[in-house]
């Protein structure tokens, strides 16, 4: 199965990441061994978006920069507005980072 | 290029457009040379507003907003500008884009500038048959309305392709000067009168 | 913050947990370094407020019994942080000398770069080995190495990658760019581009490609040869069908000339449009009334004059060699900067659209980090105006 690292970035990423990072620092864990979590993470991360995550959103704003480039596009937007069915959140600037989901199915 | 930016705001010069209209350049095309190779990828991924995708073209497509133009830039160092509605304009935009190009660790220069087309339009504000005109100018001109509703008219003095819509606009294209554009326009602005359209 | 991320995440914590176990167990460190990662990563979740408390656990996940940490421990005491579980064991605070790791690694924290580990790629690249690629070239193309622009490794011992060269990455790629450019005009390869899969809503903005061709042998034969080209290109679907196409297109676009005096849908307006090289199935406009862009007062209108020539190798032109007023304020180069990244979005996108300036997106399978709160969608659609 192919996945990204993409979602290392998010939250849920970026605390394994540190709590890997710490292991392997204190001889805990391997480095190796620390990666193989982390693949496993994009696969389960992946896998759950897929299948658990139901809710639709819709993203409005100034497109500041953007570019494409290795099949990623990174978009950065100024005063940003983002709906969901039960909510909606305005941003200053924020960045958006897409892979191309069609690498994933192909 | 004096003239340029003016038209619409200044009494037309009837010497230099007896049709009283000024046809508005609307896109301008041009080419420069910055004469050193170019890691594509590295440009795309350090400058704003840049697209690679070589599977599909051989080109980083970037983009400024002033003057708003494109432009596409290949590994050989050539450049594209294009979407300028002036030549000033378009030689600002691939100067800048050059510049953009330099800042980000490449040699290049700014060899051979060159306005390669000039896209002109304007609307001579009646309507027109292109029948009539297809017909008596048939060495011109090519119709075929169940394809392209506009009429493609080769002007051979200077050698403008007009594209003329019954609607009476006109698209004026492949110019290399914006002299060129006004001729062309000055040269069949008395044959669309001959072929008016009386009704409405 | 919405429960369902919660769970999500926690079903995720467990997925991944109950997945690498096995590993766990045959490559040396056990259940119970597994469970101090599981705690200190639910721990660390918990902090930044995206897992609630306590987790309710699938029952089926339980904690092997007689492990000697308690990986969860009791959720309604506000958490502390990590130290709590790394405290539990000896051997985990003073693990056993150069550690049991299968293979001859360096010790940990002398230095950046030790762990000789092949990971997939940049981390927005597919995984390592199974990207499926359709050539050769989008193998290496899906790992090449990123630099920091989209984001830093974060931790040393990812950082170690295959040291990959961007030219070699895409010499297929480059061989065309030198085939199509070397001995032809950059114009060319406009052409070569679009005669491949073609749209039928560029037909209409491509026509006044006839910009492109004419360059090559002078103006006035080349605009017939692009009619040539979009006829034929309308013709292969009903003819009376392109023509209703090209009106479509044309109501698309907004009127851009100053002497219409009608919103009367025009193929006109398209031919005036700049040609249409490589879209994402929008039509190639530029529209330079627009008024989105702040333009600075300083805008230097007409070409810098020209200054002391002291660039050698600036010989046969007359221009000014480049120079500081040819910066653009607006679209320069990242200076590093590159934005504060508390907001951040990542998806992956089905589609990227464009039309003049207005960019439309769909993105699926995202998290969100808004506001302090991670918000996850299954479908996104954007709208950016440039």
């Amino acid at each position: 199965m192919a996945t990204f690292e993409l979602y290392r970035r998010s939250t849920i990423g970026m605390c394994l990441t540190e709590t890997l990072d710490e292991m392997v620092q204190n001889g805990t864990l391997s480095p190796e061994l620390a990666i193989q979590v982390l693949v496993q993470f994009d696969k389960s991360m992946t896998e759950a978006l897929e299948t658990q995550v139901k809710s639709k959103v819709s993203i409005k704003g100034h497109l500041h920069t953007y570019r494409f480039c290795d099949n990623v596009w990174t978009f950065i937007l100024q005063d940003a507005l983002f709906k969901n069915e039960d909510s909606s959140e305005t941003v200053g600037r924020v960045k958006i980072v897409a892979c191309d989901s069609k690498l994933l199915t192909q | 290029m004096a003239e340029q930016g003016l038209e619409g705001s200044q009494p037309v010069d009837l010497k230099k457009h007896p049709s009283g209209i000024v046809p508005t350049l609307q896109n301008i095309v041009s080419t420069v040379n910055l004469d050193c190779k170019l890691d594509l990828k590295a440009i795309a991924l350090q400058a704003r507003n840049a697209e690679y995708n070589p599977k599909r073209f051989a080109a980083v497509i970037m983009r400024i907003r002033e003057p708003k133009t494109t432009a596409l830039i290949f590994a050989s160092g050539k450049m594209v500008c294009t979407g300028a509605k002036s030549e000033q304009q378009s030689k600002l935009a691939a100067r800048k884009y050059a510049r953009i190009i330099q800042k980000l660790g490449f040699p290049a220069q700014f060899k051979d500038f060159k306005i390669q087309n000039i896209v002109g339009s304007c609307d001579v504000k009646f309507p027109i048959r292109l029948e009539g005109l297809a017909y008596s100018h048939g060495a011109f001109s090519s119709y075929e309305p169940e394809l392209f509703p506009g009429l493609i008219y080769r002007m051979k003095q200077p050698k403008i392709v007009l594209l003329i819509f019954v609607s009476g606009k006109i698209v004026l294209t492949g110019a290399k000067v914006r002299g060129e554009t006004y001729e062309a326009f000055e040269n069949i602005y008395p044959v669309l009168t001959e072929f008016r359209k009386n009704q409405q | 913050m919405a429960t369902s991320t919660s769970s999500v995440y926690v079903s995720v914590i467990e997925d991944v947990i109950n997945k690498v176990r096995e590993e766990f167990m045959n490559s040396g460190p056990g259940e119970d370094v597994l469970k101090e990662l599981q705690g200190t990563w639910e721990a660390k979740m918990m902090q930044a407020g995206v897992v609630n408390a306590p987790i309710e656990r699938a029952v089926a996940s339980k904690p092997t019994p007689g492990s000697a940490i308690t990986p969860v421990h009791d959720l309604n005491v506000p958490y502390e942080g990590t130290e709590e579980y790394e405290t539990p064991t000896a051997e985990i605070l003073f693990p056993p000398t150069p550690l049991q790791t299968p293979i001859q690694t360096p010790l940990p924290g002398t230095g950046d770069n030790l762990y000789n580990i092949p990971t997939g790629g940049s981390d927005f690249s597919a995984s390592a080995n199974e990207s499926g690629s359709s050539n050769g070239g989008s193998n290496t193309e899906l790992k090449a190495g990123r630099p920091s622009p989209y984001m830093q490794p974060p931790s040393p011992w990812m950082n170690h990658r295959p040291p990959l060269d961007v030219n070699i990455a895409y010499v297929e790629g480059r061989d065309e760019v030198d085939r199509g450019t070397s001995h032809q005009p950059p114009t060319q390869d406009f052409f070569q581009m679009n005669s491949g899969k073609r749209k039928r809503e560029d037909l209409a903005s491509q026509y006044p490609a006839g910009g492109f061709i004419p360059q090559q042998d002078g103006a006035g034969d080349a605009a017939p040869e692009v009619f040539e080209i979009e006829v034929s290109g309308g013709s292969t679907s009903i003819g009376g069908r392109a023509c209703s196409e090209m009106v479509t297109c044309a109501l698309r676009s907004t009127p851009k000339i100053p002497q219409l005096d009608g919103p009367i849908p025009d193929p006109y307006d398209d031919a005036l449009s700049t040609p249409n090289i490589y879209n994402y199935q929008g039509t190639f406009n530029e529209d330079y009334n627009v008024a989105n862009t702040p333009t600075p007062n300083d805008l230097p209108v007409s070409t810098p004059a020209p200054v002391v020539q002291n660039d050698v190798g600036d010989d046969d032109d007359d221009e000014p060699p480049l120079n500081e007023n040819d910066d653009d304020d607006l679209d320069d180069v990242d200076q590093g900067e590159e934005v504060n990244t508390h907001h951040l979005v990542l998806a992956q996108f089905d589609k990227v659209t464009r039309t003049k300036s207005r960019w439309k997106c769909t993105l699926k399978d995202g998290i969100m980090r808004i506001n302090n709160k991670d918000i996850l969608f299954n479908k996104a659609t954007g709208e950016f105006d440039f």
